[in-house]
């Protein structure tokens, strides 16, 4: 693909349908949507520079996504370095998670690791196939689907999968 | 299978229905991205050959640098050496050789290797430094203690028997004396102050209880050098009262009362005794005693004329103060799930956070720079108790240390000195 106005609207034609879903999956992971904002842009910047990688015939969804997921990583991990003003924190809304025998499925999935809670994500929400899953997680279809089990259970112990 | 597919799914959609996309993010974010110039994939290669070269060439310099000194050790050891006289260290307990306290300089340099002496040291694991590293003590916590002090290089100072009545203590700014409370049988709580190998010298009563109750008195601030210590009392869980009393003549100088309806979560003091902040009781956990009745804010006053000087959410929990007063150790709700931490240091008057911490990790201990910016931090597992257990002893907790994080205000940010435990 060359750099020129063509090379956008192919760029564009690759990449565009799956912003959305890019943004979503930063905002899952970072929980703020400038952040998530600025981690998509900052996605589609390597993407563009990495377009070679991405070989004929590949889906772009999920190689695209895990740039994302990347990219929201290297973000966490760097936030505590910077220097930050404090905004007027808004009260917590701390409550019990117990709820007769099920805990609350939003308080559940904000208590699950990182990883288990991207890997929901993917599969229940984006609705991606395990591949996919697999690839954004790096991790094989078996792998990923195992982890989707795992975090699964942890939200409803007992669960039989299909 | 299928409704836990749907309470997922409505979970997340609840998640990012608050947050949608912003239109245009599409046409922005191509067009951003296309107008980047590509790097010429050969300079690439050639960028990253010259780096690992200098890469090499700045390692084996510095091991030329640092082997020299080293002394032969077992094992992976690294002996630094004496620790040098005048320089405040920060000591952390060696994982693999626990009778070894590595100690570092505030810039994160190891500085000296204090071996504790096995037939002299009991418990290395329980030995603690003194604030500036000066000294250490076994069987104390770094705020002060009973047990055994230790010098510089790690040996015994005799000692008078400590005080039989002994509640707690803490060390001063002078990083010499301790200020120290007793409770006579008679629920006399009284106040003084201890040289390590002297005897105890008193100050002042600090309040005549008619019985143990369900309250208890600690101190938050001894100032050698403001001549003050800050008193607190603890009713259940709650702060309740607070004397500030001058060291050298026992004078009350104030005594403050903490109501009921505005419950505090903690009170700390700067090490000077100038400032208190009182964290509301709204920002601790799940207790609705707490969320109801907690104290509308979070604040900071200054002792001497009881004013508040800074005031902040009430969500906002500080730990402690800086060296220098200048900076706050302060705890927040993550906003990245429940099983979050995040900690910051935050130079209160202008509310403007230098470093932060926002992760898996939670608090173990942390202690402040002597007379300094700097806060050292260290975090680690989530403690979690064993459900049951007879006796505090009885119940030991899983809680390891990670990691000890320096948030450094001057250096704009924040350096891990590795995973050790404290000795603080």
């Amino acid at each position: 693909m060359n750099r020129t106005h063509s090379g956008r609207a192919d760029f564009d034609a690759l990449i565009g349908p799956h912003l959305e879903a890019a943004y979503r999956t930063a905002l899952a992971i970072l929980g703020n949507p400038d952040e998530a904002h600025d981690a998509v842009q900052e996605s589609a910047f390597k993407a563009w520079r990495k377009l070679g990688q991405l070989h004929e015939g590949n889906p772009a969804r999920p190689w695209f996504l895990a740039i994302v997921a990347n990219q929201c990583r290297s973000e966490r991990r760097g936030r505590w370095w910077s220097v930050i003003r404090l905004p007027q924190v808004e009260s917590s809304e701390r409550v019990a998670v117990a709820s007769g025998d099920r805990m609350d499925v939003s308080r559940a999935l904000a208590r699950l690791p990182r990883e288990d809670r991207l890997a929901l994500f993917l599969y229940f929400y984006l609705d991606l196939p395990m591949e996919e899953v697999g690839t954004v997680l790096g991790l094989s279809a078996a792998g990923a689907k195992t982890r989707v089990y795992r975090a699964a259970k942890k939200l409803r112990p007992g669960l039989e999968m299909d | 299978m299928d409704e836990l597919r749907s309470e997922i799914r409505a979970a997340f959609e609840k998640e990012q229905a608050a947050n949608p996309p912003s239109g245009g993010m599409r046409a922005n974010v191509v067009a951003a991205a296309s107008t980047q110039s590509l790097p010429a994939p050969s300079l690439q290669w050639i960028a990253v050959a010259v780096a690992a070269l200098l890469g090499l060439l700045v390692v084996a310099g510095l091991m030329s640098t640092r082997l020299g000194p080293r002394a032969s050790v077992p094992g992976n050891l690294t002996d630094y050496g004496p620790p040098p006289a005048g320089v405040p260290l920060l000591y952390v307990h060696d994982l693999n050789h626990p009778s070894w306290l590595i100690g570092f300089d505030w810039s994160r340099n190891p500085r000296g290797t204090v071996k504790l002496r096995a037939d002299l040291v009991k418990d290395p694991s329980a030995v603690t430094m003194t604030p500036d590293g000066s000294g250490f003590e076994e069987g104390g916590t770094y705020k002060g203690g009973t047990g055994t002090f230790l010098d510089r290089l790690g040996n015994p100072i005799s000692t008078e028997a400590g005080p039989t009545d002994f509640v707690g203590a803490m060390w001063a700014d002078d990083n010499q004396h301790q200020c120290v409370l007793t409770l006579s049988s008679t629920y006399v709580w009284r106040l003084g102050t201890q040289l390590p190998g002297q005897g105890l010298r008193p100050v002042a009563v600090v309040a005549r209880d008619k019985g143990i109750g369900q309250s208890g008195i600690s101190l938050a601030a001894c100032s050698f050098h403001n001549e003050v210590a800050i008193v607190l009392r603890t009713t259940i869980a709650w702060p309740a009262e607070l004397w500030v009393i001058n060291l050298s003549d026992g004078t009350v100088l104030s005594h403050h009362f903490y109501s009921a309806s505005g419950l505090l979560a903690m009170v700390v003091a700067s090490p000077d005794g100038v400032y208190v902040a009182e964290s509301s009781a709204k920002g601790r956990g799940f207790d609705s005693s707490d969320t109801l009745r907690g104290a509308a804010s979070t604040i900071i006053r200054r002792v001497s004329d009881w004013q508040v000087v800074r005031s902040l959410d009430s969500s906002v929990q500080v730990l402690g103060f800086s060296g220098d007063g200048s900076y706050v150790l302060i705890s927040t709700p993550s906003t990245s799930g429940l099983m979050q931490y995040h900690y910051s240091g935050l130079d209160w008057r202008r509310n403007i956070a230098s470093w932060s911490y926002d992760g898996e990790w939670t608090l173990y201990s942390f202690t402040a720079q002597p007379g300094g910016r700097s806060i050292a931090v260290a975090l680690g597992d989530a403690p979690i108790p064993r459900p049951v257990c007879v006796t505090p002893a009885s119940c030991p907790v899983s809680h390891s240390v990670r990691m000890i994080l320096i948030g450094d205000p001057d250096a704009s940010g924040i350096g891990n000195l590795g995973e050790y435990t404290p000795a603080w």
